[in-house]
């Protein structure tokens, strides 16, 4: 099948009909680009608060959170923590074995999948497993009814590429390998970005958190697959 | 950047290699980006443009040995006049090379994430191949046409026009015979001197997605079931259970983009009518008309997002079409 490229035509000259349109529609992207450069991309962390719970009424999420009720099983009732504009909310489940499974519920645009959560009481981060939950063991060492928890959405995603051995990092922040890798880790040069507070790896179906240290990424080569993704937070 | 031009594409640190690759990726996200923002593209609902433009690029980002290999190749084997790519002119070259994969691999988007749509792409692209149709790729969409060299200096038709060329010789009934759909669509827009004698692909498969639904519901109502009351229940069940699935959507989408409360009140009015249209068998009024009779203004960028709402309920419909018709099939 014969197919002629016009695209660099249009990209240079002002014409008529159809090639006139392309050509002003090109001139509206830069318009657009212009545009969007300064454009806020929204907040990155998202509090549940024991302390501030948001009024009823302020709470769009309650309906998921009812609805999802529904579904429980087993002897514990599921409780949720709400976020302070209502539009989220964690749904936790005691579990048999000392688990606490929580779950991120929404009815926005927000991939739950990409996110993750931190405890300031645990000071710890949790990752999601494969079904979306977030996991907290052993709560019978702590009270799960004090905790409050920092729902952290990726600043900027990283992928990388692995073909026959020889890995690309496609990134919007010029992100690159450095030479000193070993057998055991590759290392990623975050080249002076913002600060980022955690950097998970997702390789397969399974997310982990991996080393970071003011500019530089430390990944275990083993977690490195044909293609994985970075979030960085 | 137009240092790594000069130099074939092989970056000396690997420094230059990441700033370059994000430069791609930007170019390319934007790009994806704008498309959607002017209803040329439609994405997977859960797909962002940064993630399309990763997934459509990567195959031209692997940066092997220290070189950017296929960049390399595109260059040379494109451009042998080296004079003519200057430090000035680099980053439109650039652009056009990204938008050109772009173009090319766009509809292997679909393939997982939208089969239904896939299916229709699939179906013209190879039908055009087997009819020794041409595609031309431009910066907005890739069109396609019978003869070889068609004068882009005319208008394309608009998607109401190869609405109206369908319905003016009774095309709907070729839908599922591909080959006879294109070969008497362009019997017809090839004497036509209005229009040049090309169609855009994106509009093509609306076009064509448009009919299949209508189609459906004229067959299931009008057709040997009319008074079948199982098949009236199916119809509308398709019907509720897109509404739904659809509903969600249009919120998400009005919140995102903050639209108003009036907007949200005449999509559904618009909905409501469409699904009128549906079950009576009648042709459904085009996005035009639609958005005068609701809105009351004819405003371009408006235009966009009411087809873009339009296009994204019908995407639902047809997708519990096809499977009611797998079960039904299973049965």
């Amino acid at each position: 099948m014969i197919e002629d490229n016009y695209i660099f035509e249009e990209l240079e000259n002002q014409d008529s009909g159809v090639l006139g349109d392309e050509h002003s529609l090109f001139e509206r992207l830069k318009s657009y680009e212009k545009d969007s450069e300064n454009t806020d991309s929204g907040p990155h962390i998202i509090d549940f608060l024991k302390s501030e719970y948001p009024e009823r009424e302020k709470l769009p999420a309650l309906k998921l959170a009812a609805e999802s009720s529904g579904s429980d099983s087993g002897n514990f009732k599921s409780e949720f923590l709400f976020s302070l504009d209502g539009k989220y909310a964690l749904k936790f489940t005691k579990k048999l074995d000392e688990e606490i499974h929580i779950r991120l519920i929404s009815e926005s645009e927000l991939n739950t999948d990409e996110v993750a959560l931190y405890s300031s009481e645990l000071n710890k981060y949790f990752v999601s497993n494969i079904s979306g939950d977030f996991i907290i063991g052993q709560y019978s060492k702590f009270n799960p009814e004090e905790l409050n928890f920092k729902a952290l959405l990726p600043k900027t995603k990283l992928t990388l590429l692995n073909k026959e051995g020889s890995i690309t990092v496609i990134s919007d922040i010029g992100a690159h390998i450095e030479n000193r890798q070993t057998d055991r880790f590759i290392y990623l040069n975050l080249e002076n970005s913002a600060d980022f507070l955690l950097a998970v790896i997702l390789s397969g179906n399974s997310k982990h958190i991996i080393k970071i240290d003011k500019d530089i990424i430390e990944i275990p080569s083993l977690l490195i697959t044909e293609k994985s993704y970075i979030f960085l937070y | 950047m137009f240092s790594l031009y000069n130099n074939g594409f092989k970056a000396e640190k690997a420094e230059d290699a990441g700033t370059f690759i994000s430069l791609v990726l930007k170019i390319g996200e934007n790009y994806l980006r704008f498309l959607v923002s002017i209803n040329r593209v439609y994405l997977p609902f859960e797909m962002s443009p940064k993630d399309a433009a990763i997934d459509l690029l990567a195959e031209i980002l692997v940066f092997k040995n220290g070189s950017f290999l296929k960049f390399h190749d595109f260059f040379q084997n494109n451009f042998t006049d080296k004079s003519k790519i200057t430090e000035d002119n680099y980053e439109d070259y650039l652009r056009g090379f990204v938008y050109t994969v772009i173009q090319k691999n766009l509809t292997n988007l679909f393939k997982d994430n939208d089969p239904a749509l896939y299916h229709i792409y699939r179906n013209i692209k190879e039908t055009a191949k087997s009819l020794g149709y041409s595609i031309s790729i431009h910066f907005s969409d890739k069109y396609l046409h019978r003869i070889k060299k068609v004068d882009f200096k005319i208008d394309a038709p608009a998607p109401e026009d190869l609405l109206k060329l369908v319905s003016d010789i009774n095309l709907q009934k070729y839908i599922y015979n591909t080959p006879a759909f294109l070969n008497l669509m362009f019997d017809n827009l090839d004497t036509q001197h209005n229009f040049c004698h090309a169609v855009r692909f994106h509009d093509m498969a609306a076009v064509m997605k448009k009919i299949m639904i209508s189609d459906y519901f004229e067959r299931e109502l009008c057709g040997a079931g009319t008074n079948n009351f199982t098949d009236t229940l199916s119809i509308k069940f398709i019907i509720e259970e897109a509404k739904f699935t659809f509903f969600e959507k249009l919120e998400k989408y009005i919140n995102k983009n903050s639209l108003s409360q009036n907007f949200s009140d005449c999509m559904y009015s618009i909905i409501d009518d469409i699904v009128a249209d549906f079950m009576t068998g009648n042709p459904r009024s085009s996005v035009r008309e639609l958005m005068i009779r609701h809105f009351g203004v004819d405003e371009k960028s408006l235009f966009y997002k009411v087809q873009y709402c339009v296009s994204l309920f019908e995407q639902e419909v047809l997708k519990k079409i096809k499977l009611e018709k797998i079960l039904i099939d299973r049965r």
